[in-house]
């Protein structure tokens, strides 16, 4: 999955930067401090490459003023917005300038202006001139910037590049992509990890609910440190993590493995619960493999979450859908165990539903 | 002095006059309920968990004076401490922290005022009176038990009130959710010992006011990388912080010939936090992570020469 892509010379591919294909991120490494936007630098075979946006930028998408300023070489009186640069500090002559693509006019100007070729197709000029949204780097209400950038070796000009990022909905590109199965292998709910692409934030949702982030100091969970908003009902649906769980992840003796529940004795490791004040509860365990899974649905009378395929999957590559591998076994990196989900959901202490929970990639 | 009476030691040093204000025994304080635990870190379970523990006895006595408290052990292998010392009224309480769980064997509590906070036994008509110059407010009544010290001096416990040599710290670069404490914050081997002749494990009690506190903290950051194809990062980072954390009071333990100065824990607690980029149950949280507050920063606060006595209990009984 390309996510995104940098032209040059009529169309030309300068780097593309593939997710779940290897390595093609070209080293760089996230620095929060460096920069208010470009929260990274890159180690590259010529030295460490830093990244500073420009006052102006800086202004724009955040708002604020900044007395940091940069210096351009041979400015284009065309470019409308400066972005900023990226350069080395060992000396070493080489640096770009990005600046905002306002559209094809301007991007011929700036081709012509350095003497440069122009970087695109036609069908990737049009994508430009009429849903700039689809391949921009950064938003700010409903305005999109598209990035462009000018390469200068020794002080003259080399390429003319321009940057597509390309999305699957809104300004979001999907990563993880989550299933919760029941009734013999039907969907019953379903959703995505995405990045943000403009504000480089992680996006949490499914058809049903949105998640957002919770800490300790809030009096959150040292695990599960997340709750769910649901979109019919606004209503908040809380999550703990077990004493077990938690003893297992963190040597951590508080909690509760919810001795006073209808719970199946099959079960080995309850991990956790979650809750809808007056209306529902469902407590989590490790789906070790479809023998406990069967179990479990013949104690609670209910039918199994999958059907022949995932139970196959389950038994066969449990890695496969794993919320996550924690080291159940204590024994230690690279033993980790892949940690299968299920639960079961209580309504008025009776249990009404048996879930599996499965987690992929993207687009599997 | 002008006029009236004066007592001198062998020293020379005044002990009785018209105006230094005895201390008279007014009576043994009440003992009311206790609160026994943190013998171990309270929420860990897992290496290094294991504390002194403390027990907190709570004792009354009503005297128009404020009283001086001295710590009668009986059991003389404990530590103790007055932490607490209040009053409501004429009723006052005092709070004595002793090292251990043991509600067994508390500590008895002798308390002294001055003489004329002390009503005048009835029947008691012989003895010698000091008064002060005012010719009818008391600094020495013979009938009423003044206090006779046996010994005294200054002491200070260690700043560390940690068993492991080193203070504790924070540490960066263990594996994702390591949390496995390293750090021994038991106390029982941290003390100044002081000679002194005068004291015994029978009779002796003694009064020294508990005032050095500390707190400290070992934390463990955890991170782990996993290799992942992400926009300008190229990596799903994973964070968890284990902290342990306990707080001391400075305590004090007699033994035959010497006055030991060192520290109980008081109260103790473990944190964790385990995080990665994802929430919901596609797993983990935001990169963010936190361990909730500490209660102090870190550190040994009011450590300094505290002047002690003792004396002997058995006068008093």
């Amino acid at each position: 999955m390309i996510r995104e892509k940098v032209f040059i010379n009529g169309g030309a591919t300068y780097k593309e930067n593939r997710v779940f294909e290897g390595n093609s991120v070209d080293n760089y490494v996230t620095d929060l401090d460096t920069d208010p936007i470009f929260t990274f630098y890159q180690n590259t075979d010529n030295g460490k490459k830093e990244y500073r946006s420009s006052t102006e930028f800086r202004s724009w998408l955040l708002g604020y003023d900044s007395v940091h300023t940069l210096d351009y070489n041979n400015v284009c009186p065309d470019i409308t917005l400066w972005l900023g640069k990226s350069y080395f500090l060992n000396g070493y002559t080489e640096e770009d300038c990005y600046f905002r693509v306002d559209d094809s006019v301007l991007l011929n100007k700036v081709a012509t202006y350095y003497g440069l070729p122009y970087p695109i197709t036609s069908e990737v000029e049009t994508i430009l001139d009429n849903t700039p949204e689809t391949i921009s780097a950064y938003e700010k209400d409903s305005e999109h910037i598209v990035v462009g950038s000018i390469k200068y070796l020794n002080g003259s000009p080399t390429h003319l590049k321009f940057y597509c990022i390309y999305k699957d909905e809104d300004n979001l590109q999907k990563y993880e992509h989550g299933k919760v199965y029941a009734n013999q292998g039907q969907v019953v709910e379903e959703g995505y990890k995405y990045l943000n692409t403009s504000t480089d934030s992680l996006v949490f949702k499914t058809n049903k609910q949105t998640y957002r982030a919770t800490t300790m100091d809030n009096g959150g969970d040292p695990i599960t440190q997340w709750e769910g908003v649901i979109t019919a009902t606004s209503k908040i649906e809380k999550y703990e993590s077990s004493k077990a769980i938690r003893m297992i992840v963190g040597n951590l003796s508080t909690g509760s493995n919810y001795e006073d529940r209808d719970r199946c004795p099959s079960v080995n490791l309850w991990v956790g619960r979650s809750w809808i004040e007056e209306e529902e509860e469902t407590l989590y365990f490790y789906a070790e493999n479809s023998t406990m899974v069967d179990a479990v649905a013949s104690y609670y009378s209910l039918p199994q979450p999958y059907d022949a395929t995932l139970k196959q999957q389950l038994n066969d590559n449990p890695e496969s859908m794993r919320f996550k591998s924690y080291d159940i076994n204590n024994a230690g990196e690279g033993n980790f165990v892949p940690l299968n989900i299920a639960g079961i959901v209580f309504k008025n202490n009776v249990a009404t539903e048996f879930k599996l929970y499965e987690n992929r990639r993207w687009n599997e | 002095m002008a006029y009236g009476f004066e007592a001198k030691n062998d020293s020379g040093k005044v002990i009785i006059n018209d105006t230094i204000e005895n201390l008279h025994f007014i009576g043994k304080a009440t003992r009311g309920s206790s609160d026994s635990g943190q013998s171990t870190i309270s929420g860990y379970s897992g290496s290094n968990s294991t504390l002194d523990g403390r027990c907190i006895w709570t004792y009354t006595i009503t005297s128009a004076g404020t009283p001086v408290a001295f710590i009668k052990p009986v059991d003389y292998a404990r530590w103790h401490g007055i932490i607490k010392q209040s009053v409501s009224s004429t009723t006052w309480t005092f709070q004595v922290m002793v090292s251990g769980t043991s509600t067994s064997n508390p500590p008895e509590i002798y308390c002294f005022v001055n003489a004329d906070s002390i009503a005048v036994p009835s029947g008691e008509t012989h003895g010698m009176l000091v008064f002060k110059s005012d010719g009818s407010s008391k600094t020495f009544d013979s009938r009423r038990q003044p206090l006779a010290i046996t010994g005294g001096a200054s002491a200070v416990p260690p700043t560390d009130p940690t068993n492991s040599s080193g203070l504790p710290g924070t540490t960066t670069g263990h594996a994702w959710n390591y949390a496995t404490n390293d750090h021994d914050f038991r106390s029982s081997n941290r003390y100044t010992a002081y000679s002194d002749s005068n004291i015994n494990t029978s009779n002796t009690m003694f009064s020294c006011p508990s005032i050095a506190q500390a707190v400290y903290k070992r934390q463990m950051h955890g991170y782990k990388c996993s290799d992942f194809t992400w926009w300008k990062s190229g990596c799903q980072a994973h964070n968890s912080t284990a902290a342990w954390w306990v707080m001391y009071r400075g305590a004090y333990r007699l033994r035959a010939g010497n006055f030991d100065a060192g520290w109980t824990n008081y109260a103790g607690g473990y944190q964790f936090s385990s995080s990665y980029e994802s929430a919901g149950w596609f797993g983990g949280s935001t990169n963010n992570y936190s361990t909730g507050s500490m209660p102090y920063t870190a550190k040994t606060i009011n450590l300094q020469s505290n002047a002690y006595i003792v004396a002997d209990s058995s006068r008093y009984n």
